[in-house]
């Protein structure tokens, strides 16, 4: 095993046959590039599937994606559009915020010093709103072309309702960050928006039963104790709403919508990718459409890695690194370790003999064996 | 005329509404160009992409994709963020309402929906019903076809719903209301100038009112029984009658089983009819109000319809 | 295993540097395809280099909101001469101390660490209280005035620029300050003649 983790050790300047290495080899094996990467610069399959599993971004995704899933005229791309127009305004967002102060006094004037006084504040302001407006037709996109393309179906339900959770949280951040410029645009929008809070159903003072909900709970009926001056601070859009929608803009709305990002990438991994049609020709003759498995392909790093090392270093290689390594292991442990051993090393043959590296039915298969074969064989050692 | 189109081309150019004529474009071509590849998959035994199921290194060929689609989108922002400035208008003045006075872009199918129908029922329950429609979606939807490729023949009821959703009662009412509603949010077309002080007779009478004389409200403010009834009959009439066509003909014929709504089951056939009737009603109340000058279906002390 | 990573980097190394050779001969340094690349990414680059220096240069406003720092201090017969006057060292920070020729405006920032000292006019001298800096008074020489001799002060107290308005007024610059040290009590402005 020590040979497959292990970079060897290249930090001689001088090479093997005795000429001196060159300025982008000492660096590319010199200890700073290695300590960041651990693996090296040569463009192999291996190194390929490391580039990405090393990396605490790019791990997001998988070593292999189905070729259709890079097709952005299947995709249209929107999702990860939609993902940098949300980077983008917060980046913007925040170096907006070194000017502006949400109060009714200043907030008009600090936008007025952003296009006219401070440098390349006009630019970052136009970014923010035009990413902005962006953002919400990328997303409105993004949800059109996952319904073209039935994404939504099994296994992905879930995947969609936290999308239109993120629909309408993109709606909340743009309708608040509407409000705080403070100009007329602003505060009427703003007023004809809230204002149909005002007649929601029992909760709102101008809504249906309002005032007999009222009489019997204490809220609903009247402006200062409806769901409208939760919104607003006030029975007015004023100050105070300025100030309520400047926190939710910046703080609480951004943190959810980036806690519920995280999940809607964490389950399209689970959910197995990019959706594509059902793979018939891996499976069994099946005839009957809905026994048709979507493919779910284990995400997890050991299993890439050993993917990209099978392919790199070829599969006849992989067997013969771990035996050896594996009897090297065995020699120097006790008895009980040993057996142990031989039980993975058994595992190992099955999950080996089983595998098919082209396909991805092993990704079904040979797990459940894998699984299957470990514990039968700890019960018996037991 | 060329008043008017003159004020068109003012409205086009807005800085605001350069975002909708964009997001206009980009929705007739990507609509186009998916309803190409249904048609194409259609037409051959699998679609296309089962056939390009092998897989590929995500480095280099998606990260490379990525990573151009970002620096594309991002120099597309700074040109447009270079050419044309935020608008800024004057300060706020709750004293004084501009006309006409505008939500949101993304709003604006909402506030359409203002003029037909109160507040209450506009603004708080159809966004709701919106909300839960779209998330009771996957649940509802069990054809197990097209699942990760586009089609129409194998879709064809949720697609051709979905499409009429989005297209006409989304993105069309957002068009409506930035290009074609002005002072007063009196519809104007783009020929003409927006006139601040344009009258439009509102002489509109309620449903019940067209079988005879049943007014919300009798001569001494009693509420009128014929009025209630009749309204209220509709209202029941039109989800038994629009429930029974949709069950007998709509679903039957599109998805092409006659077996589909046992399949469906009474919980997810009832949530389909009630979110496509309800929906149903939005377009129905506005031929209603266009055509026959209907404001309410019913009217009760309580709340309209 | 590592016999043949060792042999493969050496083929690999010499292939490359091969290569290298051959390609130098053309223009663009390297050849055309790599010489777009360079511009490519060095585009790429240039851009987040240029939003960075944006970002930062977007940090200097080029309109800051503090108050002006030139103030009129009233006519020259409100005060006294030999004395120190205190009515602008809490608004203004400054002291204004009219000698027998002339008037001084001084700063209230000790050199030490920016402490505000006090004036002991029975001592004739200004205490600051953080850590004991002691200068000089009105003294005979007005170069004396203000100078550091006790406690950690470096320099001495700082003047600020003091003329006359065409009103009469005593009118002081904040924004222009001389420095005993460096013998700028000398120009024109650290002091305002003034008799009678």
């Amino acid at each position: 095993m020590s040979d497959i983790i292990k970079v060897p050790n290249k930090r001689q300047v001088v090479k093997a046959d005795g000429g001196k290495k060159d300025l982008a080899q000492q660096f590319y094996e010199g200890q700073i590039y290695t300590s960041i990467f651990r693996h090296d610069y040569k463009d192999n399959k291996r190194n390929r599937a490391l580039q990405i599993v090393n990396n605490v971004f790019l791990h997001l995704h998988p070593t292999r994606v189905s070729r259709h899933a890079i097709d952005v005229g299947y995709t249209w791309g929107m999702g990860g559009i939609t993902l940098l127009l949300f980077i983008v305004t917060a980046v913007t967002g925040i170096l907006l915020m070194f000017y502006y102060r949400p109060t009714s006094e200043y907030a008009y004037n600090d936008m007025k010093q952003l296009m006219h006084d401070v440098p390349f504040g006009a630019f970052i302001r136009n970014m923010h709103r035009w990413a902005a407006h962006s953002m919400v037709i990328c997303v409105m996109l993004h949800m059109y072309r996952v319904f073209l393309t039935g994404s939504y179906k099994p296994p992905r339900e879930f995947n969609w309702v936290i999308g239109v959770n993120l629909l309408v949280l993109t709606l909340a951040l743009s309708f608040t960050g509407y409000l705080l410029p403070w100009d007329q645009l602003a505060i009427w929008a703003i007023t004809v928006g809230s204002n149909m809070a005002r007649a929601v159903p029992f909760l709102g003072h101008a809504g249906p039963f309002a005032p007999e909900f009222h009489q019997l709970v204490g809220f609903g009926g009247a402006p200062d104790a409806d769901v409208r001056f939760i919104l607003l601070g006030g029975t007015e859009v004023g100050a105070p709403t300025l100030l309520r929608f400047y926190v939710l803009h910046t703080v609480f709305l951004p943190i959810v919508t980036a806690v519920l990002l995280a999940v809607h990438f964490w389950r399209i991994r689970k959910d197995g990718g990019i959706s594509g049609p059902p793979m018939i020709e891996f499976h069994k003759a099946v005839t009957d459409a809905s026994k048709l498995k979507v493919s779910v392909v284990d995400h997890l790093p050991k299993y890439e890695y050993v993917e990209g090392f099978k392919q790199t270093e070829g599969e006849q290689n992989f067997k013969e690194v771990v035996k050896k390594d594996l009897d090297t292991l065995k020699q120097k442990t006790s008895t009980k370790l040993s057996n142990l051993i031989n039980a993975i090393d058994q595992a190992a043959e099955q999950n080996i003999k089983g595998g098919d590296d082209s396909h991805s039915h092993d990704d079904h298969h040979d797990n459940s064996n894998d699984h299957n074969k470990n514990h039968n064989n700890n019960n018996d050692h037991h | 005329m060329q008043e008017g189109l003159k004020n068109f081309w003012h409205l086009v150019s807005l800085p605001d509404n350069v975002p909708i004529i964009g997001m206009l474009g980009l929705v007739i071509f990507y609509t186009w160009q998916s309803m190409r590849k249904a048609i194409r998959n259609d037409r051959l035994a699998a679609p296309i992409e089962a056939s390009m199921t092998d897989r590929v290194q995500v480095w280099p060929y998606l990260v490379r994709i990525e990573f151009l689609t970002s620096v594309v989108v991002i120099l597309i922002l700074t040109v447009w963020s270079v050419g044309i400035d935020a608008p800024l208008e004057e300060p706020a003045n709750p004293g004084r309402t501009p006309n006409p006075s505008k939500a949101p872009w993304y709003f604006l199918g909402l506030q359409e929906m203002l003029v037909y129908f109160d507040p209450w029922l506009a603004g708080i329950v159809f966004p709701f019903l919106i909300q839960a429609g779209l998330m009771a979606i996957p649940y509802v939807d069990i054809n197990p076809k097209g699942n990760g490729y586009y089609t129409w023949k194998e879709r064809r009821f949720a697609i051709g719903f979905f499409l009429f959703g989005f297209l006409i009662l989304w993105v069309f009412l957002i068009v409506l209301g930035t290009l074609l509603r002005g002072p007063g949010w009196n519809f104007f077309f783009p020929w003409e100038e927006w006139d601040a002080h344009k009258v439009v007779a509102a002489n509109s009478r309620d449903w019940p009112e067209l079988f005879g004389k049943f007014p919300a409200k009798n001569v001494d403010g009693s509420m009128n029984i014929g009025h209630v009834a009749i309204g209220l009959l509709s209202i029941v009439g039109y989800y038994v009658a629009g429930d029974i066509l949709l069950r007998k003909v709509v679903l039957p014929r599109t998805t092409k089983d006659k077996d589909i709504v046992k399949k469906l089951g009474p919980l997810r056939y009832g949530t389909v009819s009630f979110f496509v009737l309800t929906c149903m009603t939005m377009p129905i109340k506005i031929i209603l109000r266009l055509t026959l000058d209907v404001k309410y279906v019913l009217s009760t002390p309580w709340i309209n319809f | 295993m590592a016999d043949n990573t060792q042999e493969v980097v050496k083929a690999e190394n010499s292939a490359s540097t091969q290569k290298v050779v051959e390609e130098d001969k053309h223009l663009y340094f390297g050849n055309r395809r790599s010489f777009l690349s360079k511009i490519a990414w060095g585009s790429f680059f240039g851009y987040f280099g240029l939003f960075v220096f944006g970002s930062v240069r977007g940090l200097f406003n080029r309109a800051i909101y503090e108050p002006s720092k030139s103030f009129k201090a009233g006519f020259p017969s409100e005060y006294t001469p030999g004395t120190v006057d205190e009515r602008f060292k809490s608004t203004q920070k400054v002291w204004i101390i009219r000698t027998k020729d002339g008037f001084i405006a001084q700063s209230t920032v000790c050199t030490h660490l920016g402490c505000t000292p006090r004036w002991l006019p029975a001592e004739n001298k200004f205490k600051c209280p953080c850590h004991g800096s002691g200068f000089y008074g009105i003294m005979a020489d007005p170069k004396e005035t203000a100078v550091n001799f006790e406690g950690p002060a470096p320099r001495p107290l700082e003047r600020f620029k003091i003329t006359l308005d065409s009103d009469g007024q005593i009118l002081i610059n904040k924004a222009i300050a001389f420095l005993g040290e460096k013998g700028q009590w000398d120009q024109p402005g650290a002091f305002l003649p003034f008799k009678g």
